[in-house]
């Protein structure tokens, strides 16, 4: 495990500073400096007191995300442009360019599997979880739109037989779009069945 | 794909060091040998699975043009 967090010491706080940046591997603008002792000469170096400073590595889930992202594009020799921002305390990253299909796999499953990793790396530097949202090529939105869609599909035709429409199999994330979707549509109710990764959701006539 | 999957399983333990991949090329496949410090076990694979599926996932799809199929065998 990286170290978060050093104390150094040196004949001046500049130099302590540099130690300890040295020693946590990172550059100044991403530790948080304490000066915690401040250098005396004292008497013929007796009673002389050295600097001490004790540095903390600042943790930007988004700026790690993308670097994590980007080496790994390198490793994996695909080629990708990848930005991230937070909002809300959420990470969103995208990874965009040409040959994105292998990477977002049969029903976007290589995706998720990237998402899911990258959200176990990025929480294992944070204290408080950090939700992570991984897009390629705008799958994940284009995706969206269209569970949306069906679920409004599927509530008309329930309205329309009378007979309740299971969808098909969906992630977590997905669902929660159908439900919030027919949520505003108080003649259909929602319910999930089935066991992950296959559950699906079910609309009836509320 | 061997360095694609060190450098994952790297990022997911807390024993970066010790872990080790070996990659062996048979007729068929590629298998490529995961090596990791007993108490990172769990990191590797996951409730169900779960993490060694995505590793499997995600170093095949980097090697999806091979034409080889690729098997990761967790050890």
């Amino acid at each position: 495990m990286k170290k978060n967090e050093v104390v150094a010491s040196g004949k001046t706080v500049e130099e302590a500073i540099e130690k300890a940046l040295e020693e946590l591997k990172i550059p100044r603008e991403e530790a948080e400096i304490d000066v915690e002792e401040i250098p005396a000469k004292g008497i013929l170096g007796i009673m002389s007191k050295e600097a001490v400073v004790r540095a903390r590595r600042l943790f930007d889930p988004a700026t790690f995300a993308e670097k994590w992202l980007q080496e790994f594009l390198d490793k994996a020799s695909m080629s990708g442009r990848v930005h991230t921002q937070t909002e809300d305390g959420a990470v969103f990253a995208f990874i965009s360019g040409d040959n994105a299909g292998p990477l977002i796999g049969r029903h976007g499953q290589t995706l998720e599997s990237l998402q899911y990793l990258l959200t176990l790396t990025v929480n294992k530097h944070t204290d408080a979880y950090v939700p992570v949202v991984l897009d390629i090529g705008d799958y994940r939105k284009k995706r969206n739109k269209a569970v949306e869609e069906m679920a409004r599909q599927a509530a008309q035709k329930v309205l329309e037989t009378g007979q309740e429409v299971t969808l098909s199999a969906m992630s977590p994330a997905e669902r929660r779009i159908v439900h919030l979707t027919l949520s505003e549509n108080e003649k259909v109710k929602t319910y999930s069945i089935g066991e992950e990764p296959r559950r699906q959701v079910v609309v009836e006539k509320a | 794909m061997d360095n694609l999957l060190e450098f994952l399983a790297r990022s997911l333990v807390d024993n970066p060091d010790e872990v080790k991949v070996q990659k062996k090329i048979t007729a068929r496949a590629i298998v490529l040998e995961l090596r990791v410090a007993p108490e990172d076990m769990g990191k590797v694979i996951g409730k169900k699975g779960r993490i060694a599926q995505a590793l499997r996932l995600l170093v095949s799809a980097s090697a999806g043009r091979t034409g080889k199929r690729v098997n990761v065998d967790i050890l």
